[in-house]
């Protein structure tokens, strides 16, 4: 379903010189996997995700989602995704069904489709009680769900969620919890960015370790524990930390083929 | 209350720091200073050289009728006019040619006079007009010139001397009056512009950032939190203010601008515009801090700043409506009456009676202005900023019973009883008697609006009015104030004595003299001393005292009770005896904790200066 | 470019703004109160026009000035004159107006107002002494009516409508200035909410992550920005409309003839220039981090963009062929020489067809912003 070839991104900073914000990264995502890309505060997380949603054009490399590339054909990807950003940025005067409406336009749905869509996920949200209401009066468990209404309207095949949970409560983050697990049910590929370690363990079929723009090749939470010997993931990409793999990104292969001699050291 | 002065310091030097360093509000303070000049200067130099061209330019003339030839030689004499070859000879025609820019003016004779058809909404035309004009003039002259000395006269009839005006104004003089009419309003509006951008900072963008919040747990009382603000504006929009006035003054003279150059400034004229500009630093500073608390986001804090910006702008700038002057009545109205003053102060014609009025109304409102701002600023619903909409607790129903009202209650009630006073009584005269107007300011506002203001606030009227009798244990304190006010009308009249050489004209609001002789003395009596005693006593020792007294101890409240009792008075050269007479009552009223000596005496007061006049 | 999407864009923001009462508030406030402004104003001014009429002076007179002429001052019941051999130096304008010598020559104060009307009263008083003097001269030696019969002058205004004529060069001064300044100034608070807004509150990343070009957002916003210009500018001088109708009534044989194609002209004019100052600002919008930021730098912009509409001010300012080069003003002068009644097409077409090319090179300029990512991300950390 996602195919992530070398995307770099570089930005000139006029006090650091040139930053590698994301750094050759590549992976790949199956259909109706959960991919967890885990990393601390500027590892390149959201940048990244970016790049995947074509809101940002890489400096080097390219993805392929759902059959279309990022640099090619940059529309046919964004049909085909649902991008969430985590503080639920939305437009402060309109009402939740405006602002569906309003992002609906955007997709190939005919107008009557479009309609009977949005009163179906209204219902399925719970949202009747506020569609109304202007969302700079809505609490945030509500915007959250409009949020996620917005993703929904074209019916993606893809979602991509940035730090979705992040600064939400139990409850609220319970509610995009719940959103991803049900649209896996029904066969949707997901990639969320998060630091929340255990959270990205409890959800993801694979996760990825992003950290100062390099990836680590993603495993299932089983094969990063049988390969570096900790249980706990914190722990796991502490040792992926140290041993130093994210600095050279060449040698990510001696971490994982020569996964017994990396234990001794560090 | 008290002010611990240090965390007040420690509060401004913050507000520095964080205005220092903020690229954005020294740019959008300073960035102006950069660019006006150089507009103006350019704008100046753009104009200048399109009217050389104008000056220069040849008028298009038609001539269409027959002339006498002596006048067309004198037209063509003239280098700035050039005469249309082949003039079309309709009318149609001709409005079709002046449409197309090809002729100006039209000159024909028609019926015995000379006609000048043009078009009148250019200015083009105009000039052409006025041209043709001077010349058809010079012909007239000559004509007259002829006719005279055909019939014998002397031609020297027609050589009347000219008229000669020479202006003894000097060269800074000139400046001082040409800069006058614009640099008063400038001033005051540059004023409140820097007042606001560094209010906005430290009020909405505060709120914003969430930093409020912080301060808010830090131990600092509320009060010492607004007047480190309120300080901190003042100061800097002084300084800013300073800065850039003083930016100008030193750069205009190299973008060609002499005037300024010869304005010298003195330290006079400097410290008098200080002067008047105190009050309005105070009531910008505290109005756009209230404006700032109100909003809770900067796109918000612009839009209740406009209203606010608008209140400054339209006094200033009907002050600057040539040949309006600063007059007794028009300094009662607060920042027009400054920037009257200040063009004044520009022309050398400053009036310090008038000036001291103008002081005190600004001083007023900018008293009631600190009193809305403290009021706002203690609301928690505004610090936190819930992003509700703006609501004050004023539905009676909700309030809480209360013995004394608060002392910035008290305070904004006095600043807005005495600006109604003084207005009502500019007013009312127009409509009605002198008895009328007095009568129903002294009990109607002095008494009316206090009472309903207590009544509303649920306060305990005789609790608050110190309405109760003197305890014989306090008889003592009633000698102690009739002996103060002895010697208070002693000194005063003493002090009457020795200033009476030096008074010029004062202007006092109520010509009574003329009114008093109609009266018979019981109503004199009840005019002149019963009901100002009953009255002002009622207002300043009854409603103020208890309140300011609880808050700034009694020696306090006694004074700012009494320097308020002098100012109501708006009569520069009766202050100091008015000030003790007010010291006099109210040390009586607050030892004897009752109003009634205070009013007994203010009556009796009032009754010996009537005796005397008579 | 999918003109729904387009659509879809100018709609949410229009919608917005219109939802915000506090920024309405700013927008519609100033049209309430600049006609109580003009009001008080003109009261005011009227009033002292008054007082000035009616004043009365104190003149010093050298008893060396002519007999006649002192006699004639005397009998002006606004003078109150003494005679006096005054010190030129010495004299204390805060107790007398000013100080008559014989010549005649006139001292005065300019700090003094009243010694400037003195000044300006007592010429007039002369020439007439003058004037007076002469007619008796002329009666005596009988030529006094061919004297007066000399070169009779006559002045019409060549529409026939004189009066009309003033008020149209008045409007001709006025509206163009008023539509394109408060164009400018609703242009200028929006913009500022469109970009720099949208920047701070994160916004943009959700609407690129839609199938939308950039240029249809860019188009979407600069419609937004360019309808509430113009709509800005429409309100106020509508404003304005009562309180000239009040002024032309007081002109009772005023007919203003203003046609038609002087409006059709006045919006195609404002258009381009409405676009330039869209585009310049939402671009100056985007390279600022926050609302503030972004009004702080743009109201210095806007000052410099309020420069080439003075021109039309000036009244000797005529449009010629370094003026057709400078935009904005440009159609300011034709907007003012259409409502005065002068429409030269080609002219007009030429200056349009200019004002666009600018108007595109300045939103060919937003449009590289808008895709500068850089810009639009503003060296963010992943």
């Amino acid at each position: 379903m996602i195919e992530v070839k070398g995307l770099t991104k570089t930005f000139h900073d006029k006090k650091h010189g040139d930053v590698k914000a994301v750094n050759h990264v590549s992976f790949s995502v199956n259909a109706g996997e959960i991919y967890g890309l885990l990393g601390p505060n500027g590892a390149g997380k959201t940048t990244l995700l970016r790049m995947l949603a074509t809101i940002m054009s890489p400096t080097e490399g390219h993805a392929i989602i759902n059959g279309c590339d990022t640099s090619t054909d940059p529309d046919g990807v964004k049909h085909a995704i649902g991008f969430l950003s985590g503080n639920t940025k939305l437009y402060k005067k309109l009402t939740p069904i405006e602002t569906l409406r309003f992002f609906g336009k955007f997709y190939n749905i005919e107008k009557s489709v479009l309609e009977s869509r949005i009163q179906h996920i209204i219902k399925s949200l719970d949202m009747e009680d506020f569609k109304n209401r202007v969302v700079e009066k809505l609490s945030t468990g509500q915007v959250q769900r409009t949020s996620i209404a917005r993703c929904l309207i074209h019916d993606p095949q893809v979602y991509m969620l940035d730090e979705p949970t992040l600064g939400l409560d139990i409850l609220t983050s319970r509610t995009i919890i719940d959103f991803i697990k049900s649209e896996k049910q029904r066969g949707k590929t997901i990639v969320f960015s998060t630091h929340y370690m255990e959270e990205a363990d409890a959800l993801c079929d694979r996760i990825g370790l992003i950290h100062k723009g390099v990836l680590l090749a993603s495993e299932s939470t089983e094969e990063m524990q049988r390969l570096t010997g900790k249980t706990a993931i914190r722990d796991i990409f502490l040792h992926y930390i140290d041993s130093g793999a994210f600095e050279e990104p060449s040698k990510l292969n001696e971490v994982y083929l020569g996964g017994g001699e990396s234990h001794g050291k560090s | 209350m008290k002010l611990r002065w240090h965390m007040i310091w420690n509060g401004i030097v913050k507000e520095a720091m964080a205005l220092l360093r903020n690229k954005r509000v020294l740019f959008g303070i300073f960035g102006p200073l950069l660019i006006m000049p150089a507009l103006l200067w350019g704008y100046d130099a753009f104009s200048s050289s399109v009217d050389r061209a104008a000056e220069e330019s040849k008028s298009q003339i038609a001539i269409v009728s027959e002339m006498p030839e002596a006048l067309i030689a004198l037209m063509k004499k003239r280098e700035d006019i050039a005469l249309v070859q082949n003039p079309p000879k309709t009318l149609e025609d001709q409005r079709k040619a002046v449409d197309e820019n090809q002729l100006e003016v039209v000159l024909s004779i028609e019926d015995g006079a000379y006609m000048l058809r043009y078009d009148f909404g250019r200015s083009n035309a105009q000039r052409a007009a006025s041209r043709a004009i001077e010349v058809l003039d010079a012909y007239r002259l000559t004509l007259q010139k002829t006719l005279v000395s055909d019939a014998g006269g002397d031609e020297a009839l027609l050589n009347a001397p000219k008229w000669l005006a020479e202006d003894m104004a000097t060269d800074t003089e000139t400046a001082r009056s040409s800069v006058s009419g614009y640099i008063p309003a400038f001033i005051i509006l540059y004023l409140l512009m820097t007042l606001s951008s560094f209010a906005i900072e430290m009020t909405t963008t505060e709120k914003e950032g969430g930093t409020m919040e912080t301060l808010m747990s830090l131990p600092i009382t509320r009060m010492e939190l607004l007047t480190g603000k309120l300080l901190a504006c003042m100061l800097f929009g002084l300084m800013t203010l300073i800065v850039i006035l003083g930016g100008f003054y030193a750069m205009l003279p190299f973008f060609g601008n002499t005037e300024i150059a010869q304005l010298n400034v003195t330290f006079g004229l400097l410290s008098t515009i200080l002067l008047t500009l105190v009050p309005l630093l105070i009531l910008g500073a505290a109005m756009t801090i209230a404006t700032g608390m109100m909003a809770n986001s900067y796109k918000e804090s612009s839009a209740y700043l406009t209203p606010v910006l608008f209140m400054f702008m339209i006094p200033a700038y009907i002050g600057t409506i040539p040949g309006l002057e600063l007059s007794g009545t028009l300094s009662l109205i607060p920042i027009l009456n400054a920037t009257l003053l200040v063009k004044d102060a520009f022309l050398g014609q400053l009036n310090w009676s008038l000036f001291f009025i103008v002081f005190v109304i600004n001083l007023l409102f900018a008293l009631m202005s600190l009193g809305i701002m403290s009021k706002i600023f203690s609301s928690e619903t505004l610090i936190f900023g819930s992003g509700k909409e703006l609501t004050f607790q004023l539905k009676r129903g909700k309030l809480v019973k209360r013995e004394l009202l608060e002392a910035q209650d008290v305070l904004i009630v006095l600043a807005t009883v005495i600006v109604l006073f003084v207005y009502l009584n500019m007013l009312l005269p127009l409509f009605t008697t002198v008895e009328v107007t007095f009568y129903s300011s002294q009990y109607g506002i002095f008494v009316g609006i206090p009472l309903l203001v207590l009544w509303y606030l649920k306060a305990d009227l005789v609790a608050s009015l110190s309405l109760r009798l003197p305890r014989v244990s306090e008889l003592r304190f009633v000698a102690e104030g009739v002996l103060l006010w002895g010697v208070a009308f002693g000194l005063s009249h003493l002090y009457g004595l020795w200033i009476a050489p030096y008074i010029g004209e004062a202007p006092t609001l109520v010509g009574l003299e003329q009114q008093l002789a109609a009266m018979p003395l019981v109503m004199q009596f009840v005019f002149l001393a019963l009901t100002p005693g009953i009255c002002e006593e009622f207002l300043m020792r009854g409603f103020a005292l208890k309140p300011l007294g609880r808050r700034f101890g009694g020696v306090g409240g006694v004074f700012i009770t009494a320097a308020i009792f002098a100012l109501i008075h708006l009569d520069f050269v009766r202050l100091v005896p008015t000030f003790l007479l007010g010291l006099a009552f109210g040390t009586v009223t607050w030892r004897s904790k009752s109003v009634y000596p205070a009013m007994i005496l203010h009556v009796l007061n009032n009754a010996i200066a009537l005796f005397m006049i008579q | 470019m999918a003109s729904h999407k387009v659509y879809a864009i100018f709609t949410k923001e229009m919608l917005s703004l219109f939802r915000d009462k506090k920024a309405l508030m700013t927008m519609l406030l100033p049209v309430l109160i600049y006609p109580v402004m003009m009001l008080l104003f003109l009261g005011v001014f009227n009033m002292v026009d008054q007082d000035r009429e009616e004043q009365a002076f104190k003149l010093y007179v050298n008893p060396q000035v002519s007999e006649g002429l002192i006699d004639y001052l005397k009998s002006d019941k606004r003078l109150e004159v003494t005679i006096q051999d005054a010190v030129v130096a010495n004299i204390d304008y805060e107790a007398v107006d000013g100080y008559l010598m014989e010549g005649p020559k006139f001292y005065f104060h300019s700090s003094f107002k009243k010694s400037i009307d003195l000044g300006e009263h007592l010429k007039t008083s002369y020439l007439e002494y003058v004037e007076s003097t002469r007619t008796e001269a002329l009666k005596d030696l009988k030529v006094f009516d061919a004297y007066n019969g000399l070169v009779l002058m006559k002045q019409e205004d060549i529409s026939g409508n004189g009066d009309s004529r003033v008020l149209s060069m008045l409007l001709g001064m006025l509206v163009p200035y008023m539509v394109v300044l408060y164009g400018l100034v609703g242009t200028f608070t929006l913009s500022s909410d469109l970009s720099a807004g949208e920047k701070e509150r994160a916004t943009l990343e959700t609407i690129f992550s839609v199938p939308v070009k950039r240029s249809e957002i860019i188009t979407g916003k600069l419609l937004a920005c360019v309808a509430v210009g113009i709509l800005s500018g429409l309100i106020n001088l509508t404003a304005m409309f009562p309180l000239v109708l009040a002024l032309a009534s007081s002109f009772p044989a005023m007919e203003l003839t203003v046609s038609v194609w002087a409006f059709v002209l006045l919006l195609l004019h404002v258009l381009p220039i409405m676009v330039i100052f869209s585009a310049v600002f939402i671009g100056m919008g985007m390279f600022a981090r926050t609302y503030q930021e972004s009004q702080s730098y743009g109201s210095l912009v806007m000052i410099l963009l309020m420069v080439p509409t003075y021109v039309v001010i000036l009244p000797d300012v005529q449009f010629s062929g370094a003026m057709a080069f400078v935009p904005i003003s440009n159609a300011m002068l034709l907007m003012r020489d259409a409502i005065m009644g002068s429409i030269n097409w080609a002219q007009t077409g030429l200056v349009i067809g200019y004002n666009i090319g600018i108007a595109a090179i300045a939103v060919a300029a937003m449009a590289w912003v808008f895709t500068s990512d850089r810009v639009i991300f503003g060296g963010d950390s992943a």
